[in-house]
């Protein structure tokens, strides 16, 4: 057993006598990935500045920390310098550490940025930062913290604003760097941010101190999939070919040019049902979620509530299904007008949805909704900007259930969320859920997180569905390469094992509508995909009346899933 | 970078033609010499110039070095001088620096060279002022992140902004961080504001040329106004607009060569 | 840390205050901006009544500043309402309309837009009405680029959103919505037209096309002083345009200031954007 590169003991970090952090007690040895997770401000930005040697001048440290060799720390955000081309910040960096000169740090750029899948790297590193997309602004930063060859390589939160796929494959190429060069990697995040994938060891940062990290339940256990019985009844929400389309201006030519966000979607919702919407970024579930209340103009298609199209509605009609649509929206504190109070807020809605309820039983209405959420209704004379995040979330969800609703949209809802307040927010929404027996429709791009809410799940591609089945279906097996890449995910992420040839994401950037790829829109990211895939689009075919895929070759890839 | 540069002053172009066509039209419409009064506004032109250039280089260096010392070396006798001529700045427009050194020392009875002096250094304060401001603002944001955030984050925050504390993350030292990385973006910043600062000179110029009788294109342009001369104020006004556009098309290109941001279209 | 407080009963704070309040001392925080409050204050106050305190040079002076301050407001709150409907007319008449009309302020700030004033007055009369509107035109161009970023920023604002979803018709989230939100940061862009205004009026009065002679003015008096090559009878009125020139941006800083710390996202870190 060789000794460790980064060995920490009794490590403590104090602000005057407040304790941050307590007497901290880890190694990491060459070779190895350790994750620490833990929740927002429980103190892993610092603990890694402090690994790094830059902990803030007004704090006192306290124990040992011992490094052998160099150590790199990316910062959560992984910035770069805005005025520089990125070759330039490489042949900067390795001349300080490894006094390469141009020519041999641009190549060693080259190599680092290939590593992590730069697409066309030697011409990248001409480019400055802004140029780049926010994916391969990460591939940059990356690149650049290992092409420094650091013995030891503290990551904070990396990628975390990618979609889960993107994530997952970036770390899991970063860890394998490290296992190939013998370097110590420690990566600290939030557990949704898939930074406990892979690692080889986890540890949970609460309360101050580190302890092992709980082995987290499968995915496939069963509480941890809505596996409830279809209801009975005619469907309350009918939803034939929807599409979302934006104008982005003229060609040279004259013809109009139309971004495509939305394109034929369709689906039944009946009373008391859930419905999850999955998709990463740009896979239009956003839109769709606003197109069903008609805050985005559909382009065309219908939305049908309880047999009345909302698409063509006039303002009367459509306040009279506002009532029982309601929306929850992705930042609940954005949500609220900063200028009104809570509860003035809540009681315009009532007054334009309800007008049957007298203005004198508004205020109990109000007291009786927010406590319903759990919070005090002296939350009602509060100003927004008096409400931390999970606050604004319980907030939103009173508003919307105010008007009594029959279906609730939600739009990834506790995307501002995180740790104990996100479990206990989707917690008090599945309990007002099934008190209620709302419908719900529910957009997120966590695949475990759509198959614990929706009995059923639509995943989406690029404003498509790409596959549409039961929860239960799905966890069983799953047809389509993107479901199953994000379902492996959504179980690595956890810690949950490996998760089979999809456990590490997938390569490349998701698709853009602005310039789709000919034929199946994963194909440059599927690695099942053949040449066929280029060709044209797949259609949606069903293995079941109830299952559906998009996908050329769904019989033939899917033997080897589980 | 030259694609950008010629880009932005062909940008101009368009600008200086209708510049030049409403002069020739005011001019043939109100002069009775047209062409004299063209030729007068060009003229005067160049003397302008070498009123507004020299006082607008030398007052934006002067201020941008103020700016950085005030953000980097905030006790010294420099970074004091900055911080309190980026506070003044706003209430020393040039005009009013040139009326005071105008009354101050009696010109009368001396060749116009020896006014020289005095209108460059009252042209040249309101540059520095703003430049100084503008310098420290953003270097300040760099070195000790973004002021006054909304965030009331329990945790004591680390010094420095984002990309500062990414680079220190790499392992690069304090001096590079703060000479190859935050001096650079608060001097971009400086060259951002280029071009208010060239518009506000041109304006002290044509206050200066007529309290100090400087023969340039302003002093035309006051003397034709107040008597209502529209033949010769109009063409004069037009050249000045030009020089003030020329001026802030070079200052568009400094900031482009310095910020790449800049240079989207 | 308490984390649990978005489910247990009491909220953070019980009586905290309200957008403008917090706004309001966002303002007299900025030492700037308080001392510039002051000294516009006692300026005003002190115009009005100088021929009843005395006969001096600073007392001349003051009451010099009847005609600029009057002036400055008039032209100023003509070029704050310009520059408004400017940018509001660009936000609500399609991109075209905007590209057109932003284009425009885009171009004409680049200019010395102050030397509108002797213009105007020497070819048209040196009246108010002649050289408010010129005023007007050195500010509205800036106010207008503003405005339109503002409004911009503001349209796409979740909480119109969830107005939307909660079914209140366009014309009163436009009232109890757009209206209050955009207030604070279109006055603090507005204001710029007030330090403009005065600016401009006191170049064109150094330069002898200013207000007319029957009406007292910080240029004029300036103009006055020059003629005579007396650096005292200077002094006063250099030092009272500089003191509100500096006070009025001073102002219009913390107006900014106030406005733009209203809204920063407040998320419990690292949520996606």
């Amino acid at each position: 057993m060789t000794t460790p590169l980064l060995s920490v003991e009794g490590f403590s970090l104090l602000a005057g006598d407040a304790v941050l952090l307590d007497r901290l007690t880890f190694a990491v040895g060459a070779g190895e990935v350790l994750a620490v997770t833990g929740a927002a401000g429980s103190g892993k930005s610092l603990l890694l500045k402090a690994l790094a040697g830059l902990a803030p001048p007004d704090l006192t440290c306290d124990g040992t920390v011992r490094t052998v060799g160099r150590r790199i720390l990316v910062t959560a955000d992984g910035t770069l310098f805005p005025h520089r081309t990125l070759g330039a910040q490489f042949v900067e960096l390795l001349h300080h550490h490894l006094g390469l000169d141009e020519h041999m740090a641009l190549r060693r750029a080259v190599e680092a940025l290939e590593w992590f899948r730069m697409p066309a790297a030697a011409r990248r590193l001409s480019l400055y930062p802004h140029e780049l997309s926010e994916a391969q602004r990460w591939r940059a930063v990356l690149a650049l913290a290992v092409a420094a060859q650091p013995a030891v390589l503290l990551a904070d939160a990396p990628a975390a604003a990618l979609d889960p796929t993107q994530r997952a494959w970036m770390l899991d190429r970063l860890a394998g760097w490290a296992r190939e060069n013998g370097a110590a990697l420690l990566i600290a995040g939030r557990a949704e941010e898939g930074v406990a994938g892979p690692a080889d060891r986890r540890l949970l940062l609460e309360a101050d101190r580190l302890r092992p990290a709980p082995p987290p339940p499968g995915l496939a256990a069963d509480g941890d999939v809505n596996r409830e019985p279809p209801p009975a009844g005619a469907p309350a929400l009918s939803v034939r070919d929807l599409r979302v389309a934006f104008r982005l201006g003229r060609t040279w030519t004259g013809e109009d040019r139309w971004l495509t966000v939305v394109d034929g979607v369709g689906f039944d919702l009946a009373e008391g049902d859930t419905l999850a919407l999955v998709g990463e970024s740009g896979s239009g579930k956003s839109v769709l979620a606003r197109a069903l209340l008609r805050l985005v103009p559909p382009s065309g298609g219908q939305v049908a509530w309880l047999g009345r199209d909302l698409a063509g509605a006039p303002p009367d009609a459509l306040r009279r299904a506002r009532r029982d649509l309601q929306m929850l929206f992705p930042d609940p504190a954005a949500a609220l007008d900063p200028g009104m109070t809570v509860g003035a807020q809540m009681a315009e809605l009532l007054e334009t949805l309800r007008p049957d309820i007298p203005a004198a039983d508004r205020g109990p209405r109000i007291a009786d909704a927010l406590r319903e959420v759990g919070l005090h209704e002296a939350v009602a004379a509060l100003h927004p900007a008096a409400l931390d995040a999970a606050e604004a979330a319980h907030a939103g969800l009173a508003r919307a259930l105010l008007p009594e609703p029959r279906l609730l949209v939600c739009d990834e809802p506790a995307a501002t969320l995180a740790g104990a307040d996100r479990a206990a927010f989707l917690a008090r929404l599945m309990e007002v859920r099934r008190r209620r027996r709302l419908a719900l429709v529910y957009a997120t791009q966590d695949a475990s997180d759509a198959l614990r809410v929706g009995r059923r799940a639509l995943v989406l591609l690029l404003g498509r569905i790409v596959e549409a089945a039961d929860s239960a279906a799905l966890v069983e097996g799953a047809r389509h390469p993107l479901t199953r890449a994000m379902l492996a995910v959504a179980q690595g992420a956890k810690g949950g094992g490996s998760g089979g040839e999809f456990g590490s994401g997938l390569p490349g950037d998701p698709p853009s509508a602005l310039a789709p790829p000919s034929g199946c829109a994963l194909r440059l990211r599927c690695p099942l995909a053949r040449d066929h895939c280029a060709q044209e689009p797949p259609a949606l075919e069903g293995a079941a009346t109830s299952h559906r895929i998009a996908c050329h070759y769904w019989e033939t890839n899917s033997q080897g899933a589980s | 970078m030259l694609s950008f540069a010629l880009r932005r002053l062909a940008a101009v172009v368009p600008a200086l033609l209708v510049f030049a066509l409403c002069a020739a039209l005011a001019a043939a419409a109100y002069a009775h010499d047209w062409s004299g009064a063209l030729r007068a506004a060009l003229v005067g032109l160049p003397v302008t110039g070498a009123l507004v250039v020299p006082p607008l280089a030398a007052g934006t260096l002067l201020g941008a070095l103020l700016g950085l010392a005030a953000s980097l070396r905030p006790r010294s006798l420099a970074g004091g001088a900055g911080r309190t001529l980026g506070a003044l700045g706003p209430g020393l427009p040039g005009f009013l620096l040139a009326a005071v050194f105008a009354a101050s020392f009696a010109m009368e009875g001396r060749s116009a060279l020896a006014a020289l002096p005095l209108v460059w250094l009252a042209l040249a304060v309101p540059p520095a002022a703003q430049t100084a401001r503008l310098a420290r603002e953003a270097l300040d944001d760099e070195l000790h992140g973004p002021s006054g955030d909304g965030f009331g984050d329990e945790l004591p925050r680390a010094p420095g902004s984002v990309a500062l504390m990414a680079a220190r993350g790499r392992g690069l030292g304090e001096r590079a961080v703060v000479w190859h990385h935050a001096v650079p973006l608060g001097v971009a910043a400086v060259a951002g504001g280029l071009r208010i600062a060239a518009v506000a000179t041109v304006t002290g110029a044509v206050a200066a040329e007529s309290l100090f009788g400087l023969p340039g294109a302003g002093r035309l342009f006051t003397t034709a106004a107040s008597t209502g001369n529209a033949g010769t104020a109009i063409p004069a006004l037009a050249a000045l607009c030009g020089l003030a556009v020329l001026l802030g098309a070079g200052g568009a290109v400094l900031h482009g060569w310095l910020d790449p941001r800049a240079r989207r279209p | 840390m308490d984390r649990t407080r978005g489910t247990a009963a009491t909220p953070k704070s019980l009586w905290p205050e309200s957008p403008w309040r917090a706004a309001g001392r966002r303002l007299v925080e900025r030492p700037s901006a308080s001392v510039g409050l002051v000294v516009l204050i006692t300026l005003l106050f002190c115009v009005p009544t100088a021929p009843l305190l005395g006969n001096g040079p600073l007392e001349r002076a003051l009451a010099a500043g009847q005609g600029s301050l009057s002036f400055a407001l008039l032209g100023g709150l003509l070029g704050a309402a310009a520059g408004l409907a400017w940018g509001i007319a660009a936000t609500a008449l399609g991109p075209r309309a905007e590209r057109s009309l932003m284009g425009l302020a885009e171009r004409l700030a680049g200019l010395p837009l102050a030397l509108a004033l002797p213009l105007a007055a020497g070819l048209a009369g040196r009246g108010p009405g002649v050289l408010a509107p010129a005023a007007a035109l050195t500010a509205a161009p800036f106010i207008a680029l503003v405005t339109r970023a503002e409004l911009r920023a503001l349209l796409r604002r979740e909480f119109l959103a969830a107005a939307q979803a909660a079914g209140v018709p366009p014309g009163r989230i436009l009232r109890r919505h757009l209206i209050p939100n955009a207030a604070l940061p279109l006055a603090a862009a507005a204001w710029t037209a007030l330090p403009r205004a005065l600016a401009a009026e006191s170049f064109a009065g150094l330069l002898g096309l200013g207000l007319p002679g029957s009406v007292p003015s910080w240029g004029a008096a300036l103009a006055a002083a020059v003629r005579a090559g007396d650096p005292a009878a200077l002094a006063a009125p250099a030092l009272l345009l500089a003191l509100s020139l500096w006070a009025l941006h001073a102002v219009g800083d913390g107006l900014r200031a106030a406005a733009a710390s209203g809204e920063t996202p407040r998320t419990a870190g690292g949520g996606r954007p």
